[in-house]
């Protein structure tokens, strides 16, 4: 594969690999704003499966709902008698409860959002109550695009609306002071990331304590043990077919019994990127495993994964479709895919063609147009449809 | 023919004497004074706004209007004068007061305004006079049936006192201080000074005539923050094809539920009702559960029916439309441009043609939408108002307007279970009162609706865009029958109005409405809006065309219609849930309750005193008591709603409480006599008077004073 030429950020990758994996196995897409994804089989009755983020159909809305809620999430966890570390949830009201907190717990802690994004905005490892206000000043500074729902790259798209805000002085946005936040004692020992999907922990990655960055794939030597945790974890909140789940140990390869642990982080977006750190293969292998499960749950047949794809395209909405052909030709063509594009409806912005080579390129070319990376310009939908391969000698435009 | 009973030129030596006496009369407007002599039904009328509450400064207007200047010679070089003085607004802002003007003491002051109306006023004792007038409304009080106990204590209903109050208190009912004593509540009081003070500088400005210029325009946009209102004579109800408003059994409990309570309050009902246990947490969110294994999740109505992915796509207005096209179901000819891209949605919408509608891609609640746009000037005013939004940097999409009426159509499952007709917000002239009368007026009877109590008509800027459109201002009359727009959009949260028309829906309509739902995977619960001449007829024997899908509709818009036949969506969707997901739920809803309630969290002792009265107060049974440091446990037994309601608001309870979650489960049947608090008995208030009332009430002379106890 040559190096490709686009670079998405981490918070597409998942949507990216699964929409790889769609390509691979021989299904049609049609690719919506915010990686909303939906496949189906050409010529075929047996309905669509969708994605938005990676995160597959049948991720319920209360589900995900209830996974980015950190405080609520505490309280299942706890009444589930799995253990959470020493934290509380508090709001610029409500700060007085933090001097008693500190007191029990001591240093270091970190700071989050209590409602928002997973992994949501957070500081780095806290040590002093000044370092601390400071944070929770910096914390209520409300992020760029969260006023923009229909073309953030951060913010999910099934996220709630939240837009409520108060001016501070400096005339900024900033979070209302009863917005909440949640501050957590930051355990010693080694940090795990498991991917659960339709009830099996199907993989799991170190990080590196100091860095805090995946470096290895500890798949095989997690102890059943912990792979069950994983999954009660994820079952904690209904509706949750696929999570990654954070937990610091001891020891991986251990029974759980006989050592503490903590339950940090349970993300309903499956975050294939920092499994791919540690291992490359293991993103697109997720991706596939968690593909083959929702179509199981919604009984559409897969083919078997494949090398090269060839597609017919439908690229709609975009604001200059004529600006965009040299550009697509450029990346498509160090990309190794050929085709062939033209503009069909200068009004309503159409680009109409075939495109063909490897699925990981064409789905990379793809998203980028739908997030509007790379290219300057977003579309509004695109649609595959997955066609005979032609020969083709390059990229051109007709 | 004025018939003065004083010379005025006792006033224009700037002395106030009892000698002018003045008629409180009509609403004015701004536009032009009225004439001095009206017609012989002319009814007394005016109007008080207060603003502001607890912990802010109280301020406050009142509008009036003297058109007959009484017992008072006027020569004819003054009646321009008084003309003038007569149309002017008269205002003074009171103290400000620390605690604000108390909610429930607000019937007791529009009682007051009342018994003004039509009242002659001295001028030159208008203190004296306006205390009077309040004695006549304390009289009008108790007989409807109420008595302050003592000063600043809560004005209950006579019937409200129980034997058990009586015995605690340790104090006779009669032993009480009312209005009559001229003991009044700060509020109240102060209340009287606005009057009193702007009365006399009208009659000053009448009698000198000053060329005061205080008098004035509204400050911008002040009216929304105005929290009490009164206005007499009352506009007439609104009321639909004759048909009344639609008045609800259960307002009473969900009163004190925050804006999006209803969404979440109404299904947990259900829950409980057909025989679930329900875990409630904080932020709107509860779970179900059988108690064999299967639970249900909700957060407001994001419920366990519908995908992640449903939402992300119905969520997105560009994506919802690429969508059902592709499927074959009508929608707007439209597109999607990057944010502040004006300039290519002009030449848009000069392609497609007028008249087009604005509308954030991802937007919600009505924000930044301006519909049947007719030109390019429009156009660029709409722009303005779209970037004025809070979404105004975001992409947005220009499409063609569809006319037709809006409904917002409800499908659970494969069924259409309300049919919601839409209209913007509005209020209809009488000739009478103005527009900002009847706005404040129709949002009296908004917030007794459960659902839309929180959803008031606002004055923002589409609702003066709205008035500028009509060539009208807050201040206008308009007249009997004109409808005044005051929204772009039909939104209920923009103050919009709803119709319930189900039984009328079409069965066409229907299966499209279904299709429609059909197209978008993993979509179980649906609100979608649809744009018909008629929902009557066959659905392709008109213009028709999908708007958008929402994906956690509100619940409440078909619960709690302004007008038409409520349905039980929440009913709806809780059993399509279960039913789904596996659970066993009883054959039909309890009317009755008996749970038991465990409370876990930061719960002092002000929690269970609170839920000690909020239980008394909804008729419940039952007890409370504390099972260790973090933890309390309670029963509760009663009719279901008020049941229901409080186990919402228990996982909020009193200030300064911070409940973790709330579990409430089904027990049997005791029949309790009352509410008790099992071994919390010293927690019980006592009505103590303070040392300094009861020390003021002995020195002074001729005053009952209660016993201190």
């Amino acid at each position: 594969m040559r190096p490709p030429l686009i670079t998405l950020p981490p918070e597409l990758q998942d949507g990216y690999l699964v929409h790889r994996a769609v390509l691979a196995r021989g299904l049609d897409v049609l690719l919506l704003p915010r990686q909303v994804l939906l496949a189906s089989q050409s010529d075929s009755d047996a309905g669509n499966i969708s994605f938005v983020h990676g995160v597959p159909e049948a991720s319920t809305v209360a589900g995900v709902t209830h996974a980015r809620d950190k405080r609520l999430r505490r309280y299942l966890l706890n009444i589930a008698k799995l253990p959470t570390p020493p934290g509380i949830t508090f709001s610029a009201l409500g700060s007085r409860s933090l001097d008693s907190f500190i007191a029990k717990v001591g240093f270091p802690l970190l700071l989050t959002e209590a409602i928002g994004e997973n992994p949501s905005r957070r500081t780095n490892e806290i040590w002093n109550k000044a370092d601390l206000l400071a944070a929770v000043s910096q914390m209520r500074k409300l992020p760029e695009d969260q006023f923009l729902p229909a073309r953030s790259l951060v913010a999910s798209a099934y996220g709630e609306n939240i837009l409520s805000y108060v001016e501070d002085e400096a005339g900024e946005r900033v979070a209302p002071p009863h917005a909440r936040l949640l501050i957590e004692k930051i355990m010693s020992g080694r940090y795990l990331r498991c991917f659960v999907c339709g009830g099996e922990c199907l993989a799991a990655v170190e990080f590196e304590a100091s860095t805090r960055m995946p470096k290895a794939d500890i798949s095989a030597q997690l102890h059943d043990g912990f792979k069950s945790i994983a999954v009660r974890t994820a079952n904690v909140i209904p509706g949750l077919f696929a999570a990654s789940v954070d937990l610091v140990l001891e020891d991986p390869s251990k029974v759980p019994e006989s050592q503490t642990y903590y339950i940090v982080e349970l993300l309903e977006r499956p975050r294939f990127d920092t499994y791919m750190r540690a291992s490359p293969e293991l993103g697109p292998v997720l991706a596939d495993a968690l593909l083959v499960r929702q179509a199981q749950r919604s009984s559409v047949p897969l083919g078997e994964p494949a090398k090269s794809a060839a597609v017919r395209v439908r690229l709609e909405g975009l604001p200059d479709p004529s600006g965009l052909l040299p550009m697509l030709k450029e990346s498509c063509d160090a990309m190794g895919l050929s085709g062939v594009v033209n503009v069909s409806d200068p009004v309503e912005g159409v680009v109409e063609g075939q495109i063909q080579g490897a699925p990981d390129e064409i789905a990379l070319v793809m998203e980028a147009l739908a997030s509007g990376i790379h290219f300057g310009q977003r579309t509004a939908a695109i649609d595959e449809w997955q066609v005979q391969a032609e020969h083709q000698s390059g990229f051109r435009i007709a | 023919m004025l018939k003065p009973t004083t010379s005025v030129e006792e006033k224009t030596n700037g002395a106030t004497n009892a000698s002018l006496t003045v008629t409180i009369a009509r609403a004015m407007t701004f536009d032009q004074p009225l004439p001095v002599r009206l017609p012989e039904s002319a009814q007394a009328n005016f109007a008080v706004h207060l603003e502001g509450g607890t912990g802010k400064a109280v301020h406050g207007v009142a509008e009036g209007l003297i058109t007959r200047l009484e017992g008072l010679p006027v020569p004819a070089r003054l009646l321009p004068v008084a003309e003038q003085a007569c149309s002017k607004l008269l205002r003074q802002d009171l103290q400000p007061y620390r605690m604000g003007f108390p909610e429930w003491l607000w019937p007791v002051a529009e009682e007051m305004c009342r018994q003004f109306c039509g009242r002659s006023i001295s001028a030159g004792n208008i203190d004296q006079s306006l205390y009077d007038a309040s004695d006549d409304a304390a009289q009008a009080l108790e007989r409807q049936g109420y008595r302050l106990l003592a000063i600043g204590l809560r004005a209950v209903a006579q019937n409200n006192l129980t034997d058990s109050h009586t015995r605690r208190s340790g104090r006779r009912p009669d032993l009480s201080l009312s209005i009559r004593k001229r003991i009044l509540h700060r509020s109240l009081a102060e209340l009287l000074d606005v009057f009193a003070y702007a009365l006399r500088r009208l009659v000053n400005e009448a009698a000198s005539h000053g060329t005061d210029n205080h008098f004035g325009q509204y400050p911008e946009h002040w009216p929304n923050s105005i929290q009490y209102s009164c206005c007499f004579p009352e506009p007439p109800l609104p009321s639909l094809h004759g048909m009344k408003a639609n008045i609800f059994s259960d307002a009473a409990f969900l009163q004190f539920h925050p804006k999006d309570a209803t969404k979440g309050h109404l299904l947990e009902r259900e829950a409980l009702a057909f025989g679930l246990s329900v875990l409630r947490l904080p932020s709107g969110s509860f779970i179900a559960y059988d108690g064999k294994g299967k639970r249900l999740n909700f957060k407001w109505s994001r419920s366990p029916v519908s995908s992640a992915v449903a939402l992300a796509l119905c969520s997105h207005k560009d994506a919802t439309r690429a969508r059902l096209r592709r499927c074959g179901l009508p929608v707007p000819r439209g597109r999607i441009f990057a944010g502040r891209d004006y300039e290519q949605a002009a030449s848009y919408a000069a392609h497609i043609g007028y008249p087009v509608v604005l509308k954030p891609a991802a937007g919600l609640r009505g924000i930044g939408v301006v519909s049947d746009i007719k030109n390019e000037k429009e156009l660029r005013a709409a722009f303005k108002l779209l970037a004025q939004s809070e979404l105004g940097f975001d992409d947005f999409i220009l499409e063609q307007h569809v006319h037709g009426k809006d409904y917002r159509i409800v499908v659970v499952g494969t069924q259409v279970v309300s049919a919601i007709h839409r209209e913007p917000a509005s209020v209809t002239g009488d000739g009478m009162h103005t527009v900002l009368d009847l706005m404040l007026y129709k949002n009296k009877l908004r917030s007794l609706n459960p659902h839309l109590r929180r959803r008031l008509i606002h004055l923002d800027e589409a609702a003066l865009y709205k008035l500028d459109q009509a060539g009208l201002t807050l201040q206008s009359v308009p007249a009997k029958g004109q409808l005044v727009q005051l929204a772009n959009s039909n939104n209920i949260s923009r103050g919009g109005d709803s119709i319930e028309a189900v039984d009328e829906l079409h069965p066409s309509i229907a299966e499209a409405a279904i299709r429609a739902v059909e197209a978008i995977p993993g979509l179980g619960f649906c609100g979608l809006d649809l744009l018909l001449e008629d929902h009557t007829k066959p659905f392709d024997q008109q213009t028709a065309a999908f708007i958008e899908l929402n994906a956690h509709g509100a619940i409440g818009t078909g619960q709690y219609p302004v007008w038409g036949t409520p349905r039980n969506v929440a009913r709806k969707l809780l059993l399509y849930s279960a039913e789904k997901e596996g659970l066993e739920v009883n054959d039909t809803p309890a009317a009755n309750l008996s749970l038991k309630l465990t409370i876990r969290g930061r719960v002092g002792l002000a929690y269970p005193r609170w839920l000690n009265s909020k239980a008394r107060e909804f008729g419940l049974t039952g007890w409370v008591t504390r099972k260790d440091a973090t933890t309390l446990e309670a029963v509760l037994e009663g009719e279901t709603a008020p049941v229901a309601a409080l186990v919402n608001a228990a996982v909020r309870g009193p200030g300064g409480s911070v409940p973790y979650w709330v579990k409430a489960e089904r027990v049997p049947h005791e029949a309790y006599p009352e509410f008790d608090m099992k071994g919390l008995e010293a927690l019980l208030p006592d009505y103590v008077v303070s040392p300094r009332m009861a020390l003021r009430s002995l020195l002074s002379p001729g005053v009952e004073g209660p016993k201190v106890g």
